[in-house]
């Protein structure tokens, strides 16, 4: 069966084809056999009245001065006769076995009388042919009375079968017919049911076809029956889903090209200030580089987000080593690290939380890369992992300026403070990042004991998950 | 030498054959896939630099077909898209090398010289920081023209530690580099060996850099901005 759903078969011609043909079957297997019922039961009482009449012969048979006499009244014979469709046929042996009466053209009787059976007057019923006409034959071995106590007389009576296949040509149509007429009606009842029960479906494909490609909006189709429901909450929900991220995605569009615009109005303003003069060459050229690199952080961030994103969509998370993924990251930025001649610590425990292994190094390589940039030459800042009972914690400190409380609220909101200047998307990436691994996020100013402000603290608080 | 460039986009192809040639370069410049093809059986350039997204034959194919016929030319990649997924795909194709766009005209220069380099064979086996220098050939290490004494575990580690300058090695592979199938020492045994290369180092211009709890790298003091 599981060959019929795995090529995609409507379910129509699958409950069409699954109910009608062993209703089918069965109706072509109980055809043939009442066929053969019958068949027989009117062979039986064909047989009863060839067997009556060969007695009724055989009855009539005498010896008279050892001469064997027949007296017969062959109108008794149509009797027998069941109707004029078939005619009956009479022979008889005389007692050696040479024909004595009525039909020679009728074969003889092969078979031998029993002599030695207890009954011997047994009719044999048997088929044979008569001038190339098929008919059935009741043969008897009569005992007449003689000297000969075991002298009998062979009569045959035999019908041709026009009858018998008549009635039973008659008795094979009527049960096709029938059965037939039966199979019509079981095709058209399962048919018509099978149609009314799809027709929420269809009702539902045609609404959706008739939707522009725009329209996200729940579907609602009238009268859906229960089995149909969980399908369109789960549409709907999807639909649901796929509105928020082409909203998302669609406001993104609009303030990435705003914010990919601004180096860009920048870098001509610088060029055209040069190609003027109004500044050595070697001076603005500098300024442009300065632009230019920054505009490559923007794009690489954009390519970032839209990658965390995308591995979002996939859902696939996998348990990872926090501890080893913060070393790799710290050994990616160890240069930037070594360039400023700060004062670096890595405290690293072997923590495992659910995430994506990229994501993870992403967002602990976004907050040092914040951290490098805010803590001045020779500053200390530092990295560490730790758990209490099943939470893992990740704290990424330095001994920059701090953040204020007003940047505080929209930091990690996409384009909210001046991208070409500050930390850019980094921070967006990190809440993106955190929001899929069901993570927290928090910048916190650390304050020395008189109240100033002596670094950061970022934190990110996961579930950890045994190993 | 001689760099086919394979590009398709103006501008960019002006501004690189121009660097290139300034530098020292005979360039040779090709804008499709199936031209780029037909020159590279040809022979034409010592070096390959492809572009991914190129009209005709596409950069990755062209590669496959180059590589499967045996065609051996050093080929470095230069492609927009900077996923870690497609620098493995373009390694596997048989990339020698790979520059994601945009790149620093500086460092496209040192991979291609470190190609060629690697190509002829004209490797001078010198890795430097500072005064400091490794010769690979003879295994020593000098300070200026004077070799450095150094015990074999000394050496080792700073061995190491050369072959990527700037970079951080963590202690856990040093430690695995240094102390091998020495299951009963401390990790810590690796701080005294740092310790006794760094006064080694004294007069070298280079020095050890601690990253504590993650490792150590080797750096050039004179480069320091604020270095003393």
């Amino acid at each position: 069966m599981a060959h019929l759903f795995s090529r995609r078969r409507s379910v129509r011609a699958y409950l069409l084809a699954w109910i009608i043909s062993p209703i089918a079957l069965f109706i072509v297997i109980d055809s043939f056999s009442l066929y053969r019922n019958t068949l027989e039961s009117v062979n039986t009482a064909y047989d009863r009245m060839l067997i009556a009449s060969v007695h009724s012969i055989g009855d009539l048979l005498r010896i008279e001065n050892g001469e064997l006499k027949a007296s017969l009244p062959y109108a008794a014979l149509e009797i027998y006769e069941a109707d004029y469709s078939s005619r009956m046929i009479y022979r008889i042996n005389d007692l050696d076995g040479k024909f004595f009466d009525g039909d020679a053209d009728l074969p003889s009787y092969k078979g031998k009388a029993d002599k030695e059976a207890i009954y011997p007057a047994l009719a044999h019923i048997y088929e044979d042919n008569y001038n190339g006409v098929p008919v059935r034959v009741a043969a008897l071995f009569q005992p007449v009375v003689t000297n000969d106590p075991r002298g009998a007389a062979l009569v045959q009576v035999a019908e041709t079968m026009e009858n018998r296949s008549a009635l039973a040509r008659k008795i094979f149509w009527e049960t096709l017919i029938r059965q037939a007429a039966l199979l019509v009606v079981i095709v058209s009842v399962t048919l018509y049911v099978v149609r009314r029960a799809l027709q929420p479906v269809d009702a539902l494909r045609r609404q959706l076809d008739e939707r522009p490609a725009d329209d996200l909006s729940p579907v609602a189709p009238p009268m859906a029956p229960r089995e149909l429901q969980p399908f369109i909450s789960a549409l709907n929900q999807l639909m649901a889903r796929l509105r928020r991220l082409l909203d998302h995605q669609q406001r993104f569009v609009a303030n990435a090209s705003h914010q990919l615009r601004t180096p860009l109005a920048v870098l001509k303003t610088q060029l055209q200030s040069g190609l003027r003069g109004d500044a050595p060459a070697q001076e603005i050229l500098q300024e442009m580089s300065g632009t230019v690199e920054r505009a490559t952080t923007l794009a690489n961030q954009l390519l970032s987000l839209a990658k965390v994103e995308q591995i979002r969509g996939r859902g696939a998370q996998e348990v990872c080593d926090l501890g080893m993924l913060a070393r790799e990251t710290a050994v990616d930025l160890s240069p930037l690290i070594a360039e400023k001649d700060l004062d670096f610590e890595l405290e690293a425990d072997r923590i495992f939380v659910m995430g994506h292994p990229w994501m993870i190094g992403e967002l602990i390589s976004n907050l040092l890369h914040n951290a490098i940039r805010h803590t001045p030459e020779r500053g200390r800042l530092g990295v560490r992992i730790s758990a209490t009972e099943d939470v893992a914690e990740l704290l990424v400190w330095d001994s920059g300026e701090g953040i204020d409380d007003l940047a505080m609220e929209n930091v990690f909101k996409a384009f909210s403070s001046n991208v070409s200047s500050a930390g850019g998307l980094g921070l967006t990436i990190c809440a993106e990042i955190v929001d899929s691994m069901q993570a927290t996020i928090s910048l916190r100013n650390r304050v020395d004991d008189h109240g100033n402000v002596e670094g950061l603290n970022a934190l990110v608080h996961v579930r950890a998950v045994m190993s | 030498m001689h760099i086919l460039l394979v590009e398709d986009d103006i501008d960019m192809s002006r501004a690189l054959l121009r660097a290139l040639e300034r530098r020292g370069f005979q360039v040779t410049h090709c804008g499709d896939g199936i031209s780029a093809l037909s020159q590279i059986k040809d022979g034409v350039g010592d070096l390959v630099v492809l572009d991914l997204n190129i009209p005709g034959l596409d950069g990755l194919h062209l590669l496959q077909r180059i590589r499967s016929q045996d065609i051996g030319t050093p080929v470095i990649v230069l492609t927009a898209r900077g996923a870690v997924g497609d620098r493995v795909v373009g390694l596997n194709a048989g990339a020698d090398d790979y520059l994601a766009k945009p790149f620093d005209l500086d460092e496209l220069d040192a991979r291609i010289r470190a190609l060629l380099r690697r190509r002829t064979n004209a490797d001078d086996g010198v890795q430097r920081c500072g005064r400091l220098r490794f010769d690979r050939g003879s295994g020593a290490f000098y300070c200026g023209d004077d070799p450095l004494e150094l015990t074999p575990r000394e050496h080792t580690l700073l061995k190491a530690l050369i072959a990527k300058p700037g970079h951080a090695v963590t202690k856990e592979k040093l430690f695995r580099l240094v102390f091998p199938m020495e299951e009963n020492t401390q990790l810590e045994a690796i701080e005294v060996v740092v310790h006794r290369v760094r006064k080694k180092l004294m007069d070298t211009g280079a020095e050890i850099m601690t990253l504590r709890g993650l490792g150590y790298l080797l750096r050039d003091r004179q480069q320091q901005g604020g270095g003393d």
